[in-house]
């Protein structure tokens, strides 16, 4: 029986690999000009130009009608650089005119992130929330609006407006009848406490609110709902 | 005249006063500073940063200068293999995979480069510091050295805890940076940290002066300059400006040192002025490929120009700080002869980080 030979493997040359990296990476980037002036060569007729703006492809594409690929290429801004707030509303007014209804919470989901406790943001997130039918969600949004700014009307007005969904009337006056504590002359919100008395079956307490918004801003909405809730024929 | 030389010790210019002193020192920054507070702002930032051909000439070219340096500079490959050989494939997967996985790990590139990129101007501006000094015979002990530093570092720490978008908001939730009491004492320690940057190298100047070792002038100019970028015009929003002129004081010395490398060869049959052209072109030449062509290769293989614009712009600035960690060096390095060439009993090699 014969001892197995130990062949004694020869030792790494780190030249010869560093060499042989650097001629890959100086074919890999040589690949990567030629690919990428060739691209724009063949695109649009002419070298790349001096200035390359990061969204100009999404300009293309808005340009040509591509708005999924102007959507495809802000939102990747919005993620690549999360304080670009214009971009993020560029994005969304693009969605929005696509039908999007989701746009205007992703907007201000994005505008929380960068500015979370701007009563402001906060605020607007939570209508937008509530605008697409969540209610808890907006809720929670309010209240951290008010927790930042406890005097905040259209907060109170929002929190009042969640309550009334979830035909819950006592809270809901409540927090509208606080609102207009900080905000007497603000006519939409004596119009919605008006409103919120007669879903709650108090018409008498409803119509002095509803005249109110009427005095303050004789709109015919206003005028229409004071004069179906004398007649008693208001209903949600 | 006598009573100036207590207080700076004379420069030993690497062109001329004029050179050295507005292109180097900074000296033309504090200018267009003052004009700029003085009502210019808008106007010639809308003009300038509109110009593509200057950012390219000028900004672009600057990152750039630092491959191109790597690669003319005599005995990179053999002295730094992984550098020069091995960092160029690492730096492409990386820059590969971060646009492929832009949408998580996209912004944190960005910051990294945000966060690292008012350091970068620090060392830059402490390597050059030290290298007037030591032009001037002024040998700078540990401790020296450390003030220097943290003069330099100041304006790096400002920027740091002030942001915004990058910096101390990478780290921290904007949900704790926004807190009144958080905001607050973050907002009094940037101001703290601007007075700092402001005044240190003031101090400098002084203790220097009165211990009869003073600091060369254009020393004191580079760090007040630095520190004036980060305060000043960061405060009415130029950066557009705080970038062309640390260009372009890389791009006078980075130029410096391969002229001056190039004219001492044995053999050179070309003057200075080939040598600069020479190493330039190249340096605007690779500046176009890598910004203007580059990420066109990545949307042709089929990702968004968002990413692969921002990404490379991110990446290009961070292998350029990585460069200059090593092109800089002067132990035992031919950049040593050019620092100490003409100056006054110059001291041991010393290190000057980049």
């Amino acid at each position: 029986m014969t001892e197995p030979t130990l062949v004694s493997a020869r030792p790494p040359n780190p030249q010869r690999l560093y060499r042989t990296l650097f001629l890959v990476g100086l074919a890999a980037y040589t690949l990567c000009f030629v690919v990428g002036s060739g691209y724009v060569l063949a695109r649009r007729r002419h070298l790349p130009s001096l200035g390359v703006a990061a969204l100009e492809q999404a300009t293309e594409f808005l340009a040509a009608g591509n708005v999924q690929g102007a959507v495809r290429e802000y939102r990747m801004m919005t993620r690549v650089v999360p304080s670009d707030y214009e971009s993020a509303r560029k994005l969304a007014e693009i969605r929005t005119s696509i039908g999007d209804p989701e746009a205007e919470v992703d907007k201000y989901l994005q505008a929380r992130q960068i500015w979370p406790r701007d009563p402001n943001v906060l605020r607007s997130l939570a209508w937008a929330q509530l605008g697409r039918g969540r209610l808890d969600e907006a809720m929670s949004v309010f209240r951290a609006a008010l927790e930042v700014a406890p005097d905040d009307a259209g907060a109170h007005a929002g929190v009042a407006e969640v309550f009334l969904a979830q035909d819950r009337h006592a809270e809901a006056a409540e927090a509208f009848s606080t609102a207009l504590r900080l905000t007497p002359d603000d006519a939409a919100l004596h119009h919605r406490l008006g409103i919120t008395y007669v879903y709650w079956g108090r018409p008498s307490e409803a119509v002095p609110h509803l005249e109110t918004a009427v005095r303050l801003d004789p709109r015919p909405e206003f005028r229409s709902d004071l004069d179906r809730a004398r007649a008693g024929e208001l209903l949600r | 005249m006598r009573a100036w030389a207590t207080v700076f010790a004379p420069t030993r210019n690497f062109v001329s006063p004029a050179f050295d002193y507005l292109l180097i020192g900074g000296g033309l920054s504090l200018f267009v500073t003052a004009f700029l507070v003085a009502g210019g702002t808008k106007w010639t930032i809308s003009v300038m940063a509109s110009l593509p051909l200057w950012v390219l000439l000028v900004n672009l070219a600057h990152f750039a200068a630092s491959t191109v340096r790597l690669y003319t500079k005599r005995g990179t490959f053999t002295a730094l293999p992984f550098v020069t050989m091995g960092l160029p494939l690492v730096t492409l997967l990386c820059l590969g995979l971060a646009v492929m996985f832009a949408d998580v790990v996209g912004r944190h590139v960005m910051n990294l480069y945000l966060t690292w990129s008012p350091y970068h101007y620090a060392a830059q501006t402490y390597g050059l510091t030290l290298m007037y000094s030591y032009r001037a015979g002024l040998e700078l002990g540990a401790f020296d050295r450390g003030a220097v530093r943290g003069a330099c570092l100041s304006p790096f720490l400002y920027a740091f805890f002030k942001g915004p978008a990058a910096g101390i908001e990478w780290f921290v939730p904007a949900s704790v940076l926004q807190a009144p009491s958080v905001a607050f004492w973050r907002g009094a320690l940037v101001t703290m940290l601007g007075v700092l940057a402001l005044t240190l190298p003031v101090i400098l100047v002084a203790r220097h002066a009165m211990r009869r070792r003073p600091l060369p002038l254009i020393s004191a100019l580079i760090m007040v300059a630095n520190a004036v970028w980060w305060t000043g015009l960061q405060y009415i929003q130029s950066f557009f400006w705080v970038a062309t002129f640390h260009a372009l004081q890389y791009l006078a010395i980075v130029m410096i040192f391969h002229v001056r490398e190039r004219l001492a060869e044995p053999g050179n049959r070309h003057g200075w002025l080939y040598h600069a052209a020479f190493f330039y072109t190249a340096c605007v030449g690779l500046a176009y490929l890598l910004f203007n062509a580059w990420p066109y290769a990545f949307v042709a293989a089929g990702f968004g120009l968002v990413e692969s614009a921002l990404l490379v712009i991110a990446v290009v600035n961070i292998h350029h700080f990585l460069v200059d960690a090593y092109i800089w060096r002067l132990r035992k390095d031919p950049n040593y002869k050019v620092v100490s060439q003409e100056a006054p009993a110059a001291p041991a090699a010393l290190p000057i980080p980049a």
